[in-house]
């Protein structure tokens, strides 16, 4: 993985005594600026500016995929990061963001209160809590650190909540240190390596994530699996079954809680964006519909292609798979790749992620799942 | 550098939607009765106006809106004034005033977000397509960085030939159509300048052209030339018996089928399993043919009374149901 490198570093006056901002302000001195104002704003550049924040507006939502059309997993996210250092030409952030500077969002305290308020509401239900909506979970140290706080925070003070961090990195140093096993789980964003390379800049290369999922399940983290975008690639059922092999050699399918398949999907708009931010991608030329949420994707035959692929792939490693769903997709799409009704709905979908959990590390959920509560 | 001029009202052309300069030019004339009234008191006070509205002078006093068009029509509106104060771009108009005129109209607000800055880019790249303020010189003033995707828009039109500049220029195109364009390669641009009489292409067709062969030159990464061989092409081209609307209309369904090769093969192989099924004449059959949806109607054209029962049973009939099944597995 290249090092991320940063330019300013910008402390909000109102978090300037958190832990994450003292580290950073001895570790990054000579980048310490108050000028947020003369920050460079532009989408590639903006990224190389951390401010170290308070958070504003709601800190937990719905995930945003959530439509009457598609079957998702119901997820909550908390945008605890906004932006990222990475440069994913297939990043939904290109079009997305108005402010484009890495920021972290550090008032913990204020952010547990949020999550508390909305899942203290229903404490029989698990809560995955998303912590990527607006970026990468643990691209950079003080984006780590302070998800870790707000874990440390939840794990004190509730039985029904799991955070999840999706990264792409394999900065996971920080994490092994921790007793977070109940609270936490480490999600990677896995594609085949030529696509790493190509579309996924600044990543981590498939094998430094595979030592840093080898690590953390090593310390008895559980991992999430997200194969998300897939990419229609030339020789791609070779590409994706070594990916699928080559996860399943290193890491037990016990310490996998869930997989999710999502295959490539962005904004009309974001196909301009994404040929000026990243002219040598060739991604947005591939042969696109689109849905009825306005975002385009490969049409369903090939992404049925794709799902069953991967899907067959998958069940070929283990009798004891997690349970796998896929990403923002069609009901129907559902019913032809895995061959049945999988979930009538998305509080379903969820019911089922929540007993595949608990069914694989009871001691991951507190309270056992029942359909009743999901609602 | 701020010289105010007084320009009669009725000098204004608020119709002119050529030039979509100010977010509300396009606006309805339906202005809030209250907002009206605040606003035009707050014109009429002591000096008559809040500040000049930005105008563009088309022909000998003959203005169009830039930036105020509110203003301008609650002063309007107010017909307690038949002129208004006004700063005016005109041809003569040099590139370093014009930039500090639009940072000074803008001063109050900062152009912090990326909406804002990019409508004033528009508003430039507009302009710059009339006045030829075509340069990286503009940003400083305007107070913003110079983007790179603006940049290479700006670029790419200050390098157009003058051919394809001044027909651009006289087809008013939306930023949209100019944006599409540009970014295709110019060898495309070229191509289409060249065979446009042949195949009697319209400037919006020939970018629907462009932004399809732009895809599909980038995807397999080969040139316009190559794709053309491959498609037989310039058979088609010179097929002096064939009219260009046909001409047009062959060449795009052989590019589109290149450009989705997926969805054009399962349309057609539902178009033969409809053609293959005889269905009655008045029966019709329609998906959905983007194939994301299931959705299928079946519809039925009933020209008497007398044939209702007919149609009812035309609608039962086994060779209609398993037509439906074979779609469906197909949908």
């Amino acid at each position: 993985m290249k090092k991320v490198k940063l330019d300013n570093i910008v402390i909000d006056e109102n978090v300037k005594d958190s832990q994450v901002a003292i580290d950073a302000k001895q570790r990054w001195a000579p980048l310490l600026t108050q000028d947020i104002a003369s920050q460079d704003y532009s989408y590639k550049k903006g990224k190389r500016t951390l401010v170290i924040n308070e958070s504003r507006g709601e800190m937990v939502h719905e995930c945003a995929s959530a439509s009457d059309q598609y079957l998702c997993c119901n997820v909550l996210v908390s945008p605890t990061v906004s932006n990222c250092p990475f440069d994913c030409s297939y990043c939904f952030l290109q079009d997305h963001l108005t402010d484009t500077l890495l920021s972290v969002n550090v008032d913990n305290d204020n952010i547990a209160e949020s999550i508390l308020e909305r899942t203290s509401q229903e404490p029989n239900r698990l809560f995955r809590i998303g912590t990527w909506v607006l970026g990468d979970s643990l691209a950079i140290d003080p984006m780590a650190q302070s998800v870790i706080e707000l874990a440390k925070i939840l794990q004190a003070r509730s039985e029904n909540i799991l955070l999840e961090l999706k990264t792409k990195s394999a900065n996971v140093e920080l994490l092994l240190k921790e007793n977070l096993q109940d609270m936490l789980i480490v999600s990677f964003s896995l594609n085949p390596e030529s696509v790493i390379s190509e579309d996924e800049k600044g990543t981590a290369s498939l094998k430094e994530r595979l030592d840093a999922m080898v690590k953390v399940t090593k310390v008895g983290y559980k991992i999430g699996i997200h194969f998300d975008p897939i990419i229609e690639i030339s020789n791609f059922d070779n590409e994706y079954l070594n990916l699928i092999d080559q996860i399943f050699k290193l890491i037990k399918v016990e310490d996998i809680v869930w997989i999710s398949l999502g295959s490539l999907r962005f904004s009309n708009k974001m196909k301009n964006q994404i040929s000026l931010n990243y002219p040598k991608s060739k991604i947005i030329y591939e042969e696109f519909v689109k849905g009825s949420d306005n975002l385009l994707r490969y049409p369903k035959p090939v992404r049925i292609k794709q799902y069953r692929t991967v899907y067959n792939q998958l069940v070929k490693q283990s009798p004891n798979l997690p349970f796998i769903y896929l990403c923002m997709e069609r009901y129907d799409l559902w019913e032809r790749v895995f061959e049945s009704k999988v979930a009538v709905d998305m509080n379903e979908v969820d019911y089922f992620i929540a007993l595949s959990i608990y069914n694989r590390i009871a001691k991951l959920v507190k309270i056992k799942p029942e359909r009743c509560h999901y609602r | 550098m701020r010289k105010e001029r007084t320009i009669n009202i009725v000098d204004i052309d608020y119709n002119d939607s050529r030039f979509d300069f100010d977010q509300s030019l396009n606006a309805t004339l339906a202005i809030e009765s209250d907002n009206h009234n605040i606003l035009a008191e707050s014109l009429n006070s002591s000096t008559g106006i809040l500040y000049p509205i930005l105008l563009y002078e088309v022909a000998s006093n003959h203005y169009i809106i830039v930036d105020g068009f509110k203003r301008f029509l609650s002063l309007k509106k107010s017909a307690n004034s038949k002129t208004v104060g006004a700063l005016v771009i005109t041809d003569n108009y040099d590139l370093l005033s014009f930039a500090k005129l639009i940072l000074a109209l803008k001063q109050d607000s900062i152009l912090r977000s990326i909406g804002q800055k990019s409508r004033y880019i528009d508003l430039l790249i507009k302009l710059g397509l009339k006045r030829n303020l075509i340069t990286e010189e503009i940003f400083p003033y305007l107070d913003l960085v110079p983007n790179q995707v603006n940049m290479n828009e700006l670029l790419a039109i200050s390098n157009l030939d003058t051919e394809q500049f001044e027909f651009i220029d006289q087809k008013r195109l939306s930023l949209r159509q100019i944006q599409l364009f540009i970014r295709t390669d110019a060898s495309i641009r070229e191509t289409l300048f060249l065979i446009k009489d042949q195949l009697s292409l319209t400037l919006s067709s020939m970018i629907n052209f462009a932004d399809i062969i732009h895809d599909i030159t980038k995807r397999e990464s080969i040139s316009i030339d190559e794709l053309f061989n491959d498609l037989s092409i310039s058979a088609i081209l010179e097929d002096d018996k064939m009219q260009a609307k046909t001409k047009q209309s062959k060449i795009k369904d052989l590019l589109i089928i290149r450009k989705n090769p997926t969805i054009s093969k399962i349309n057609a192989k539902i178009d033969q399993m409809v053609s293959n099924a005889r269905l009655n004449k008045n029966i019709r059959l329609e998906w959905d043919r983007s194939l994301e949806t299931r959705n299928v109607t079946v519809s039925i054209t009933v020209s008497d009374l007398d044939s209702i029962n007919q149609c009812s049973r035309e609608l039962t009939d086994p060779k209609l149901t398993k037509l439906m099944q074979e779609l469906f597995s197909e949908l």
